[in-house]
């Protein structure tokens, strides 16, 4: 008697446990399927910003600091041996806000995001028509590269030695004219010193230099795989 | 009678179910959630690129990075750290707030209690920084 009351309560307390069990597993098993995923999706977006704003990529100037210039180009280095990107993975590039690079589609929800911050630099050409006399020496910032120097031929006068900190890089006591590039160090700011004959007007001497300028921005990358 | 009976199995019944229930709950909040972990290398990996943007800064005055010359004195330090707290402003997202820990004293602002906190150090002839940042 006792038995044959117990055994539907018992069936129906089984079948709960059952259901109850199932139910946890699939849900346990549902976590960690999703938190292993997402570690080696996260893994790949870590490893390619590094590699993207590291000191030997290919868009970098230097460590964290992007050539405003390359940034066109990444989405075929992405393409490239250059930078080690899963065949299998969907990836987007942003900076700031604007997408410079992609390939396949994202899927915001299950895409894994990593946010690197940059500078961006861009180099600007910067010409300077300096007034040139003896006395006066003209000064050009620290990190200025490939500094170029023209000067015209005029018959009123001539420069015959061109010095930058005092250490002579040009001279012609025929006097100097055309272009020459000056060999100035992007380490310190240089002082550049003309001595000269006669007199010349502004704009008979030309300096050119690029000087970058730098500003912040965030490079984000998302992957979806 | 019967009544008695069925309810010990209903009882059996439930305390298995809450067993069951609590192991689920047990591996579903015990296990750290990935989020948590991305916040963490997220902010730190912030706090080691600002870190290294600093350090690849020129100097204003003397010395041979920014950062070497903020901490070549206290003199130094107290002429310069306005203009690297504004820096270091420019440097992070508006999301962010930083401290910046040296032996000469501190930089940013307090850390709130319980923050996670993303950090990185930066070593220099002169002594050490500490760039601290956290969420707002």
């Amino acid at each position: 008697m006792r038995g044959q009351i117990e055994l539907p309560a018992f069936a129906i307390a089984v079948l709960l446990l059952t259901f109850t069990l199932v139910l946890g597993i699939t849900a346990a098993n549902t976590a960690f399927s999703n938190a292993e995923r997402s570690a080696l999706e996260r893994q790949t977006a870590v490893s390619v910003s590094d590699q993207l704003v590291g000191e030997a990529s290919p868009v970098t100037a230097r460590e964290n600091v992007l050539n405003a210039s390359a940034i066109d180009e990444l989405e075929s280095v992405l393409e490239g041996d250059e930078i080690v990107v899963p065949d299998s993975a969907a990836i987007e590039v942003r900076l700031g806000d604007e997408v410079i690079a992609e390939r396949g589609s994202i899927s915001p929800a299950s895409a894994s995001t990593i946010e690197r911050l940059v500078l961006v630099e861009d180099r600007s050409v910067e010409t300077v028509e300096p007034m040139v006399t003896d006395a006066h020496a003209m000064t050009i910032p620290r990190r200025s590269y490939n500094t170029t120097v023209t000067i015209a031929d005029e018959p009123t006068g001539s420069v015959h030695t061109v010095r930058a900190n005092d250490e002579v890089l040009l001279a012609n006591d025929d006097g100097l004219t055309g272009t020459f590039s000056l060999a100035t160090s992007p380490q310190e700011t240089t002082r550049i010193q003309f001595e000269m004959i006669g007199y010349l007007d502004a704009g008979d001497v030309t300096l050119q230099y690029e000087a970058p300028a730098t500003r912040k921005a965030t490079l984000t990358v998302i992957v979806d795989d | 009678m019967t009544r008695g009976q069925a309810s010990v199995t209903a009882i059996e019944a439930a305390i298995g179910v809450l067993l069951v229930m609590s192991i689920t709950f047990t591996f579903a909040l015990g296990v750290p959630s990935g989020d948590e972990r991305e916040t963490q290398a997220q902010l730190d990996t912030y706090a080691t690129d600002a870190a290294t943007i600093l350090e690849n800064e020129p100097p204003r005055h003397q010395e041979q990075t920014r950062v070497t010359e903020v901490l070549v004195s206290e003199d130094a330090f107290d002429r310069e750290k306005d203009d690297l707290e504004d820096r270091i402003d420019r440097i992070l997202p508006p999301n962010l707030a930083f401290a910046v820990e040296t032996e000469y004293g501190s930089i940013g602002y307090p850390i709130p209690d319980g923050v996670k906190t993303g950090e990185a150090t930066i070593l220099t002839p002169h002594g050490e920084l500490t760039l601290r940042v956290w969420y707002i």
